[in-house]
């Protein structure tokens, strides 16, 4: 078999990747059968599901099968796939490209995990993660195969890159069939690759839609509709990311100045401009402590925008809630490394100049 | 512009255009590597996350440095024979943004992030 180069089959993934590529079941089903034949004897048949209940019945059924499944080779080369795979995917660098579709696949991993650790009877959903083959990683391993000048794990693995360029994005293998998801309708990350989009679904797939907002699940109530956002829906909130989104989404300075904050510090800064430092106590966590400062430079019509920095209250020896200019420069860390303060003291932060 | 402001003996010098900051540095560590320019021939400092604008120096004598894995600009020679070089805040064509724009002087520098804390993930500022 004359194998690609690197690069050939890199540009092939990076486009795969975009998911965007038309669905092509026929295609799907040669290929993946294909991939079987090279690595089992066991007859097996090809079905596709398409909507997220019925999923999880397969990919249930397929964990609590695996025992069974073991008696044919299917399972026993994904196995071994998850090492072989870190071995090829350092061969493969060049398909960082990757990533995104990887990362989005964890996010919906880790929301499966969530959803089982909120009720029992979302095991399965977890089970039915575990199980799963995902595509596009496994993907990654034709690249790494023919890095590695491997023809032999190469025309063994092409088949699976072929199926994902076909729209097949996971399957599961029960005892005689493999059962078949493609592609998402959507996946929106941002520039970190988290899963993101405001006002729309991130991720769409098998019917389910669900709202990130730089990585984080949203409610979906609150994300389709922000006016929904109460403040007493916030304080219920048990999720500390989820509780700072909605509170951006709500309005920082509203949830604030509206609902129970007391001014903690005010001065001025060292152009003259305003700052506050407030203060809200929340029942059984530590005080939210936000600083208001003004932008340097005006707007065009002459305005000048507030805006507001949440603190740590414990940076400086919890002077950053009780000093305005503290609490400033307590929000400039290390580029390598957020945690570390970039100025030993308060006094420090002294700018010559700024807009 | 804040200029003047008293007691300064032993505060470094420091610039800060929204949320870019630097600050000045007596060397840059030896393993920092050389950064790429962007298509534009643009050293950025920091691109906003939903305008498309960015903090940028254009031109010669000024040279960005890393040791970051995302070989976002962390340090910054500036070189330029003597007039310094002046940090924009403007769009890809280059129109300005919302920041006035302000020279920084000849020197090394580093560069600090603007985060907001949350109790469980200081998330960085863009603005």
């Amino acid at each position: 078999m004359d194998m690609p180069t690197v690069e050939e089959l890199t540009a092939r993934f990076a486009v795969a990747c975009d998911l965007k590529h038309p669905i092509d079941r026929d295609r799907i089903t040669e290929c993946l059968m294909r991939w079987i034949g090279g690595v089992s004897k066991h007859p097996v048949r090809l079905r596709f599901v398409d909507d997220y209940e019925q999923m999880v019945k397969d990919g249930t059924a397929a964990w609590d099968a695996r025992d069974v499944r073991a008696a044919w080779d299917a399972w026993a080369v994904r196995d071994a796939w998850d090492a072989w795979a870190a071995r090829a995917v350092r061969a493969a660098r060049a398909a960082r490209t990757a990533w995104d579709v990887r990362d989005a696949w964890d996010a919906w991993a880790a929301r499966a995990v969530r959803a089982a650790r909120a009720a029992r009877t979302a095991w399965d959903v977890r089970d039915a993660w575990d199980a799963a083959f995902e595509v596009s990683w496994i993907s990654i391993t034709a690249i790494g195969a023919a890095s590695l000048n491997d023809e032999k794990a190469y025309s063994t693995r092409l088949p699976v890159l072929e199926a994902f360029e076909a729209g097949a994005y996971a399957f599961w293998v029960l005892p005689d069939e493999i059962v078949v998801a493609t592609l998402p309708q959507v996946v929106a990350v941002d520039d970190r690759r988290r899963l993101h989009a405001d006002g729309a679904p991130a991720f769409s797939w098998l019917g389910v839609d669900d709202y990130w907002h730089h990585g984080v699940l949203m409610p979906t109530e609150e994300a389709k509709d922000h006016t929904k956002i109460t403040v007493a829906r916030i304080d219920a909130e048990q999720n500390a990311e989820v509780r700072r989104v909605l509170i951006g989404w709500f309005g920082t300075e509203r949830y604030v100045r509206e609902f129970g904050a007391v001014i903690v510090h005010e001065d001025l800064d060292a152009v003259g401009n305003p700052r506050r430092l407030f203060r809200r106590d929340v029942k059984d966590d530590e005080p939210i402590v936000m600083v208001e400062v003004t932008d340097s430079t005006p707007l065009p019509n002459g305005e000048r925008k507030n805006y507001m920095l949440r603190v740590d209250p414990n940076a400086y020896g919890g002077r950053a809630a009780k000093e305005c200019h503290a609490a400033i420069a307590s929000t400039w860390r290390k580029k390598a490394d957020h945690s570390v303060l970039m100025f030993d003291r308060p006094e420090n932060y002294r700018p010559i100049i700024e807009t | 512009m804040n200029n003047n402001h008293p007691n300064r003996r032993n505060v470094p010098d420091q610039y800060r255009q929204g949320d870019v900051l630097a600050v000045a540095v007596k060397f840059i560590p030896t393993d920092a590597r050389e950064t790429k320019r962007d298509e534009h021939g643009r050293i950025v400092l920091a691109y906003g996350e939903v305008t498309g604008h960015a903090h940028a120096f254009r031109g010669k004598g000024i040279c960005g440095f890393t040791k970051l894995d995302n070989n976002e600009v962390e340090y910054l020679l500036i070189e330029s024979g003597g007039g310094g070089k002046t940090l924009n805040h403007e769009y890809a064509d280059g129109r300005q943004a919302e920041h006035a724009p302000h020279t920084w002087p000849d020197g090394k520098y580093e560069l600090a992030d603007q985060v907001s804390y949350t109790p469980t993930e200081l998330i960085r500022e863009r603005d």
